[in-house]
């Protein structure tokens, strides 16, 4: 395939293209209830066209390889008129020549093991909620999505990776006949198959919370003193700050950008975080981004401080700084876009009980139902959590979603535990679904957070 | 695509074959720049067979290997999924208006130079940041049964949202427009935009508190996607939702009166078939407050003993390359009846209350239950039937079965949105709790 995609571009001249192809083999099986609803494991593919030409760039996604030609017609035509629009001039910044072909170390190769066994596997955890009597409906999907990357650049570069993602993830639905109430479940990663067996303790917890849920009071809404749990704080650092550190963001928001100046204190001064895609075994690895840039750690905040961001070739050479390998494309439907690779508050020294004698008076909030930011401003819900009385962890409370100001909730954070965590089920939906896209914290006690409630 | 379904009629009882080809472009106009021009040509397959009353399903984008496709649609008859449905056989669908041939004549160039004109002509009403994203295109659809059923499908799209941002945000507000093809936007339309921006521009901080409430047509997708879960055939099968046992009852304010009418054809994507083939139809879900039907594809009615209602989409809510999907019930064409009040009038109609600009969060919380717990982003303060100024950092909470039933009262007019819904009215509501940091 390499050679194909050299031979594509050899037919261009004094210009930069990049080209990637991609087959992505999504293999599925969709218990809904205790019913199977769907099996499939297909293979999909497609092409991704990029052309720099005249200092404008322009992206063209097409799946028949006889579309080349109209492809770079269109991709062509459109680097023309922006050229001669007011147009914003792109450059690359300069990246070594890579030429390599990676295929990750799984422990346990899905694709080695039987469609029957992953079947089975998926039926055994379905089966867990059921055990308690208040579970009315479960949904729970295995998905192992195999994307198989050719890349090659008019540069000289040629890689080849492939990214293997497993899990099994869902809801456990619960009800006392008068309330419904819904909790996530979900194991995975990016490191083989192994990582799905023997986790029944996921899916008893898990069951257990969405019980205990319907008795839970719906919380009083209001501004308090709260400890985010790993995952949840996992999500606050994704939404809340990571999203203001990808440079695209905020390329074209003068006022944006303004606030997010290199040496800008913007958090407390325990606060340190990172982006770091390079760990093998954690969800959010990979080798090479979808522009052939090699991943590279960056460290966003240290003691409150903005030290780096995350680019893509044409944002580093904007903003005069280094690339580091964060554009990343869903799959062969999309030109690569600024993405987080694995973000996380980097752990401090307060064990829980610590911080919960420290909050005295609170809420703690555990796990994630989403999130998202406007700039300034961010909302994300928690599925559960309790009410914190005199540092003692008493009734638990629902429906809870909580908001804030990005820099004065920074500032907030008032301590960090020890014990960091990072997710094994991630994603993030900024145009494309990132499924890698993977998060973390310990534990974190925030002040004056705002908590909406009936 | 006929060599394949006669392979599978020997093989199986029946098969589907769905074929789409779409080709767009995008154009991205940021702070009076032209920043991004895209093009994407994408195609793809999806076989359905029955066998032995069991289901199978496969798809791929590629034909290169038709028999790959086939074998993994008998593959997948192992998940034993048993429906006694039957494919559609019946040809006989309303022509509907949802192409306009003058879109492949519709190039980047003049989508550039229509934003622009935008951008220029706000500039001059607005100090904000202002983005525009335009896409444009067409899509084609093709459905086969080896029943005798084949069905093509045809629509172009031209839709435009232009943005001024707040300061200090990547939020603001945003004006929508949509056609079959290309069309200059309306600067009147544009100027009342622009006068309600100015009006919102001042910061004051707001004392939580229980009031009037006014969602804008693009931000009721909140209570609509939730509506959606609610009525959704398949959450009425499996029994989680808290309408199971509550057809032609009261649920919302008589005020209110919400339905999927995918065959009007005044706005683009009308559709006259689902994605199975299926005859759509104006489905009532909400009658003057008196929940009147649950929606469904051929898979849930037949779960359920009805007739699928032709709400059997390949959609999802974070999008998926489509020949992936299997068909799910789907609301693609809401509406809500207008009522009598202009926009104005529902403003003036408010002693102390919000408007919702935008939301974060939509999609946290518990959906199916009905909450919902919002970031308001941007929040425009009312106080005594004036525009105050803008609120940070509020947020509003409930849940859609007791705030639905507190209708102020309707906007006497229609504004296409993108998200749940075809054409929406704002809508007024009392008695929502509003947090705000103090």
């Amino acid at each position: 395939m390499i050679e194909r995609l050299k031979s594509f571009l050899s037919k261009l001249d004094g210009v930069y293209a990049d080209i990637r192809y991609e087959i992505k083999t999504e293999t599925k099986v969709v218990f809904s209830g205790k019913e199977i609803t769907e099996i499939s494991s297909c293979p999909t593919d497609g092409f991704v066209l990029r052309l720099l030409k005249n200092r404008s760039l322009s992206c063209v996604t097409f799946t028949e390889e006889k579309d080349f030609e109209r492809a770079l017609k269109m991709a062509t035509k459109n680097a023309q008129a922006m050229a001669k629009n007011n147009r914003i001039p792109v450059d690359f910044a300069r990246v070594k020549i890579v030429k390599d072909s990676f295929i990750p170390e799984l422990n346990e190769d899905p694709e080695r093991v039987s469609i029957e066994e992953k079947i089975e596997l998926l039926r055994h955890y379905n089966k867990i909620p059921y055990e308690s009597k208040t579970t009315i409906h479960t949904d729970f999907t295995y998905s192992e999505v195999i994307r198989e990357k050719f890349f090659v650049n008019t540069e000289g570069s040629e890689i080849r990776e492939k990214l293997v993602t497993t899990r099994i993830a869902g809801t456990i639905t619960s009800s006392d006949g008068k309330i419904i109430q819904t909790v996530r479940a979900g194991i995975g990663g990016s490191n083989g198959f192994a990582i799905l067996r023997n986790r029944e303790d996921e899916f008893v917890r898990k069951t257990e919370i969405a019980n205990e849920l319907l008795k839970a009071k719906p919380v009083t809404g209001g501004v308090y003193n709260v400890i985010l749990n790993q995952n949840l704080a996992g999500v606050f650092t994704h939404e809340a700050f990571g999203h203001f550190s990808e440079a695209d963001l905020i390329e074209n928001n003068p006022s944006m950008r303004r606030r997010m100046k290199i040496g800008a204190r913007l958090g407390a001064e325990i606060l340190n975080i990172i982006d770091d895609p390079t760990t093998p075994g954690q969800l959010g690895f990979y080798k090479y981004d979808d522009e052939g840039v090699p991943a590279q750690p960056v460290q966003l905040l240290k003691n409150g401080v903005l030290m780096g961001r995350l680019h893509s070739r044409r944002t580093a050479r904007a903003f005069r700084e280094l690339p580091n390998g964060h554009c990343v494309a869903e799959d062969y439907r999309y030109p690569p876009i600024i993405r987080m690779g694995t973000i996380y508050i980097q752990p401090a020294d307060k064990k829980f009980e610590e911080l919960i004698q420290i909050l005295g008076d609170g809420l703690y909030l555990c796990d994630s139902m989403g999130g998202q930011t406007s700039g300034e401003n961010f909302t994300f819900g928690a599925q559960f959590g309790y009410i914190v009385k005199n540092g003692k962890i008493t009734e638990m409370i629902r429906d809870i979603n909580i908001s804030g100001n990005l820099s004065e909730t920074l500032n907030n954070i008032g301590a960090i535990g020890n014990d960091l965590k990072l997710c094994e089920v991630g994603g993030c939906g900024k145009g494309q679904m990132n499924i890698r896209s993977c998060y973390g914290s310990p534990h974190i006690l925030i002040k004056g957070v705002i908590v909406g409630g009936r | 695509m006929e060599k394949i379904l006669s392979k599978m009629g020997k093989k199986v009882d029946s098969a589907e074959l769905y074929h789409y080809r779409t080709a767009f472009q995008v154009v991205k106009y940021e702070n009076g720049k032209l920043n991004e021009l895209d093009s994407s040509i994408q195609s793809g397959y999806s076989l359905r067979i029955l066998k032995n009353k069991t289901l199978g399903f496969a798809y791929t984008k590629n034909l290169i290997n038709p028999d790959k496709l086939i074998d993994g649609a008998l593959d997948s008859l192992k998940a034993n999924i048993k429906t006694n449905f039957k494919f559609p056989s019946q040809n006989k669908i309303p022509r509907l208006n949802t192409y306009n041939p003058e879109i492949e004549q519709v190039n980047s160039l003049i989508v550039t130079n229509e934003c622009r004109r935008i951008n220029e002509f706000l500039r001059t009403k607005l100090d904000s940041k202002i983005d525009i994203s335009a896409e444009f295109g067409t899509i084609n659809v093709n459905i086969q049964n080896t029943r005798g059923l084949e069905l093509n499908y045809r629509a172009s799209l031209y839709i435009l949202v232009c943005s001024a941002i707040f300061p200090n945000t990547a939020s603001g507000l945003h004006y929508i427009f949509s056609n079959k093809s290309f069309s200059k936007v309306n600067l009147k339309m544009l100027n009342k935009f622009a006068e309600f921006y100015q009006m919102a521009k001042p910061i004051k901080k707001l004392k939580s508190g229980r009031m009037k409430v006014l969602f804008l047509p693009a931000t009721l997708y909140v209570l609509l996607w939730r509506l959606g879960s609610g009525t959704n055939g398949s959450n009425i099968y499996y029994k989680k939702s808290p309408l199971v046992n509550k057809l032609n009852e009261k649920i919302f304010s008589e005020k209110l009166t919400i339905y999927d009418d995918p065959l009007n054809d005044e706005y683009p994507l009308a559709r006259a078939f689902d994605d199975e083939g299926t005859s759509c139809r104006k489905l009532m879900i909400v009658e003057n407050g008196i929940l009147k039907n649950f929606y469904y594809d051929l898979f849930y009615a037949d779960k359920m003993g009805v007739s699928s209602t032709g709400n059997g989409f390949k959609s999802a809510t974070w999008g998926s390359e489509i020949a992936a999907l299997k068909p799910t019930p789907s609301l693609e064409n809401i509406f809500i009846k207008p009522g009598n009040k202009s926009l104005n009038e529902l403003i003036s109609s408010i002693d102390r209350g919000i408007i919702v600009g935008g939301v974060l969060g939509a999609h946290s919380g518990n959906i199916i239950n009905g909450d919902f717990s919002v970031g308001i982003e941007p929040c425009i303060y009312v106080e005594k039937g004036e525009i105050l100024c803008r609120v940070k950092n509020t947020m509003i909470a409930g849940n859609i079965y007791e705030v639905m039933k507190n209708v102020v009262d309707v906007e006497n007019e229609l504004h296409p949105v993108f998200m749940f819904g075809k054409a929406l009215p704002a809508i007024l509501f009392d008695d929502i709790m509003v947090i705000s940091s103090k």
